[in-house]
């Protein structure tokens, strides 16, 4: 079904929207959880709750992507989950070495604050827009999907080295976008 | 700021790109840069006729050929050559196999040194039998030899320049059903030749860990069969991978230029890129046949060993 006729559903608060989504993008939203979360029931309630989330956010909300926006849904559930699940220590996987990778952008320094979540949101967007499409996806596929290296060398036939000096090459260009942008990193 | 403040903001970042990463097209280089850049286009027609040009036996046409390729006034332009078969032998079609006769003969794609060292083989085991059986048996091979070299007249090999291709990553459909299948079953499936058997020598078959799959949703049609089979030398320096796909899904390799030149093996229209640096050559070609889409690529094999395997693919 295309997603125009989903996003219909559930404008008309018909059901049906859970079940077709699910059928479509069931797959997609259960790969970005288990990106995040290693357990398989959490993987499971984090996909179902995204399709409620969705429901609730529809009709208020008509996203232009479906895929993108079901998918951020699972993310930040995933996310939620996965900090919920570690507190304070760090967990294990793929997410532990892309939160270490982060501290490249910041300059390997947290500092707490007040932080306008949209601004710095709209800062990457801007930050994105330069960058060549290849590197964009390869970094989009590594923090947005939280892709494992492996899983990016496969899915564009790169090599592991294309990849990593990629993704290290933007982590800098995000540094000091951002420190030219005027946050504190 | 803390890594956890970025990542939440990298949450949500304009969708175009969170699609964009998903499923459009990613342009990527071939495994080796070019280093050949006169050349756009070459056309090769491969036919053994008997000229001056490269007829420098088997092993010597490949090299040639590459030189020639570099050759900066080569620049579109059409070359007849020799295939690399010996040319002291008048051609024909017209050949008769007695049945059950060996077709060792057939193997087009193997190097100098390594037919050197089987013809050595061949006449030490043969130095048991009558003179009279040695005789039939080499008679045939070289009937079998003619036989693969009438056909391979035939046909008419294009090789194109390439500089990129594009990786088209399609993963949208969930299968309903995974069906786990051997690589025998997964011939059956697509009912047309996935496995050469000319293979250069020191090519084998690497076994895949999670097997080869073909995906249904609930009607049980067939929503993912995009397999890899993947040919590799002991050193890992040479390779063949063969993809092959009736659905668009998972990662597909294109083209970017659509105006490139077209092959013809077996009658069948094949498309052929091809680039080189001093490390290596990469050779990809792309083909549909009842309906199957075949990618076949390789890292260092020669351009005869990988006309043979199309050959022998498209037999």
């Amino acid at each position: 079904m295309e997603d125009s006729k989903i996003i219909d559903l559930y404008w008309d608060r018909d059901q049906n929207a859970i079940v077709r989504s699910q059928e479509k993008y069931g797959r997609y939203c259960s790969r970005i959880a288990g990106n995040i979360l290693k357990s398989r029931e959490d993987c499971e309630e984090c996909v179902n709750d995204t399709w409620l989330r969705a429901w609730n956010a529809m009709p208020a909300e008509r996203p232009d992507i479906l895929s993108a926006f079901l998918g951020a849904i699972t993310r930040n559930l995933s996310l939620d989950r996965y900090r919920r699940n570690t507190s304070k220590k760090r967990g294990s996987g793929e997410i532990t070495y892309i939160f270490d990778e982060m501290q490249d952008c910041i300059g390997g320094n947290e500092i707490d604050g007040h932080l306008d979540a949209m601004v710095l949101t709209e800062s990457i967007n801007r930050f994105l827009e330069k960058m060549s499409q290849d590197n964009r996806i390869i970094f989009v596929r590594r923090y947005w999907y939280m892709d494992s290296i492996e899983e990016i060398t496969k899915r564009y036939k790169l090599s592991e080295s294309k990849v990593k000096s990629s993704l290290f090459r933007s982590r800098k260009k995000l540094h000091e976008h951002l420190l030219k942008e005027g946050f504190e990193v | 700021m803390r890594a956890d403040d970025l990542i939440d903001a990298i949450g949500n970042i304009d969708p175009v790109y969170v699609e964009e990463a998903e499923i459009v097209k990613m342009r990527r280089k071939p495994p080796y840069p070019i280093l050949i850049s006169a050349a756009a286009c070459i056309c090769i027609l491969a036919a053994v006729q008997q000229i001056g040009l490269l007829q420098t036996g088997r092993s010597g046409s490949n090299y040639a050929l590459q030189e020639e390729i570099a050759a900066p006034e080569a620049e579109n332009q059409e070359m007849t050559l020799d295939t690399g078969m010996s040319t002291n032998e008048e051609m024909t079609a017209d050949v008769e196999m007695e049945p059950g006769m060996a077709e060792e003969g057939m193997a087009s794609g193997s190097s100098q040194t390594q037919k050197e060292l089987d013809d050595k083989e061949e006449k030490t085991e043969l130095s048991d039998l009558s003179e009279d059986i040695v005789n039939q048996i080499q008679k045939t091979q070289g009937e079998n030899d003619q036989l693969a070299r009438a056909e391979a007249a035939e046909d008419t090999i294009v090789i194109n320049q390439i500089e990129e291709l594009q990786a088209t990553v399609i993963d949208i459909k969930a299968p309903e059903e995974i069906k786990s299948i051997t690589i025998e079953e997964l011939e059956g499936y697509y009912a047309v030749t996935i496995l050469p058997d000319n293979l250069p020598e020191d090519l084998k078959l690497t076994q895949k860990e999670q097997g080869y799959k073909i995906g249904y949703d609930k009607e049980g049609k067939v929503v993912e069969d995009n397999n890899q089979i993947i040919y590799e030398n002991q050193k890992g320096s040479r390779n063949l991978t063969i993809s092959v796909r009736t659905v668009d899904t998972g990662v597909i390799i294109s083209f970017v230029d659509n105006n490139l030149h077209e092959s013809t093996i077996k009658d069948t229209r094949v498309t052929i890129g091809y680039c080189k640096n001093d490390e290596g050559g990469y050779y990809i070609a792309i083909y549909k046949v009842d309906g199957v889409t075949l990618t076949v690529e390789s890292m260092n094999l020669s351009q005869e060993e990988f006309t043979a395997v199309l050959r022998g693919l498209l037999q």
